[in-house]
């Protein structure tokens, strides 16, 4: 048998965790054993080493989803011009009242699109603003993460969703993301795209001011269905919101 | 021509990474950079600031300096991504410590802080030793950190974890050899 293994005192020893009896009686032997003392000194130099040991701490879960949008955001923020053209920028007033229906959200969707391109085209030379970045967190039970830069563009925002691994998707069904207004309860909500993919960036174009509809969601819904019916997956709420008023 | 060893592969392949994100790609190189580094800097920043919120601003901050900084400082010829990140999160500790904010409400001599790492090697030692003892098995792992982190003798592991004495003493005597290997397979550089 291993000798060392006849006193594993010596792992404790080193420690300093051996109970008092236990500790005098191994260095009583350890003072005529040459095994017991390179064995201590095999494992002197783990002891200190534990002693350096960083913390057993874990980082929270939406940490990385925080991290990347502040990154981002920054970027987003250093390639803002000093003086952004004003003109460029238009409040939507609609009357949402409650959920749009599918056909309404299409012709939205349709018409924010094109005066969003007008406006990439009438503004070309202009970085759009960052109006607002989000942090969406999973919900209980749920899987996922993602960040969300919304983009002033003219006619609207520019919502630059990244996302990462997404619950996987039955057939027929695809993911939704959606702008609430917390001062609704949760009644005014605005579609603001679809897509099927669990991980990557998303671009989506919306009509929703992000200091108004402030929380966005990302449900996951079956074709057709018509508004958010399906459960919700990851939820944020805007921050950094760049208010013109 | 020589194949580059896995160790430069890793090298190369976060030198690269860190080049995208200097070209203003905040996507994928940027999470990729991230979760390789996440826990390491969490832990340095609890270690360093002792307090896990603070730890979490450090991690941001040192990501946000790191896309900032990238394009102008970094060079890959004189330093790892690894040690290019530490530098950073180093100097975001030293910045949240001066805040007024920041300050502990106790007298530092009053707050049970592990011993402080003053250099990049010191940092990397730390976070070798604590993943090499999370690569240990449950039960080995479970002695050597009851006595490390709170202190316990053997007689009170045994009564904690209801085992006999004896095999928490051959326990831990297994569980020191199997962090020393661990040690030596991750180039603990004290050993």
């Amino acid at each position: 048998m291993n000798h060392a293994l006849e006193h594993p005192d010596v792992a404790g020893w080193v420690l300093g965790v051996l109970d008092p009896a236990d500790a005098a009686a191994f260095e009583t032997h350890l003072g005529s054993c040459a095994e017991c003392q390179a064995a201590v000194a095999e494992f002197e130099p783990v002891a200190r080493g534990l002693r350096l040991a960083a913390p057993a701490a874990e980082p929270p879960a939406d940490l990385q989803a925080r991290t990347i949008a502040a990154v981002q955001h920054a970027i987003m923020a250093a390639g803002r011009p000093e003086q952004a053209p004003q003109t460029a920028r238009r409040r939507w007033q609609l009357p949402w009242k409650s959920r749009f229906t599918p056909l309404f959200t299409a012709v939205a969707a349709a018409v924010v699109t094109a005066a969003a391109f007008i406006g990439v085209q009438l503004f070309a030379f202009a970085a759009p603003a960052v109006a607002a970045t989000y942090v969406l967190s999973p919900q209980p039970g749920q899987a996922g993460s993602a960040t969300a830069t919304a983009l002033e563009v003219a006619g609207g925002y520019e919502i630059k969703l990244t996302a990462r691994d997404l619950p996987k998707l039955g057939p027929g069904e695809f993911f939704e993301c959606w702008y609430a207004d917390p001062a609704s309860g949760h009644q005014d909500l605005i579609t603001g795209g679809t897509f099927s993919g669990r991980d990557g960036t998303f671009t989506m174009w919306t009509a929703a001011e992000p200091g108004t509809f402030r929380v966005m969601e990302i449900t996951e819904e079956k074709a057709g269905a018509g508004g958010q019916l399906g459960q919700v997956i990851l939820r944020g709420t805007a921050q950094h919101v760049h208010d013109d008023d | 021509m020589s194949v580059p060893s896995a160790p430069d592969r890793l090298v190369a392949e976060e030198a690269d990474l860190v080049a995208q994100i200097a070209a203003g790609d905040g996507g994928d190189p940027l999470v990729e950079l991230y979760r390789r580094y996440e826990r390491r800097l969490f832990r340095f920043g609890v270690q360093q600031l002792g307090n896990n919120g603070l730890a979490e601003e450090l991690v941001q901050e040192t990501f946000v300096r790191l896309w900032r900084t990238a394009a102008g400082h970094f060079d890959a010829e004189k330093a790892s991504v690894q040690t290019y990140l530490y530098v950073i999160a180093r100097s975001v500790a030293a910045d949240i410590r001066k805040r007024p904010s920041s300050r502990p409400l106790l007298p530092v001599e009053d707050v049970d802080m592990p011993p402080q790492p003053d250099s990049v090697d010191q940092i990397l030692d730390s976070m070798i030793v604590r993943e090499a003892l999370e690569s240990l098995g449950a039960g080995h792992a479970q002695v050597i950190q009851l006595a490390q982190d709170e202190g316990l003798t053997q007689s009170q592991i045994a009564e904690r974890l209801g085992l006999p004495l004896g095999t928490v003493k051959t326990r831990m005597f297994h569980g020191m050899r199997a962090m020393r290997a661990a040690l030596a397979e991750r180039g603990f550089s004290a050993l």
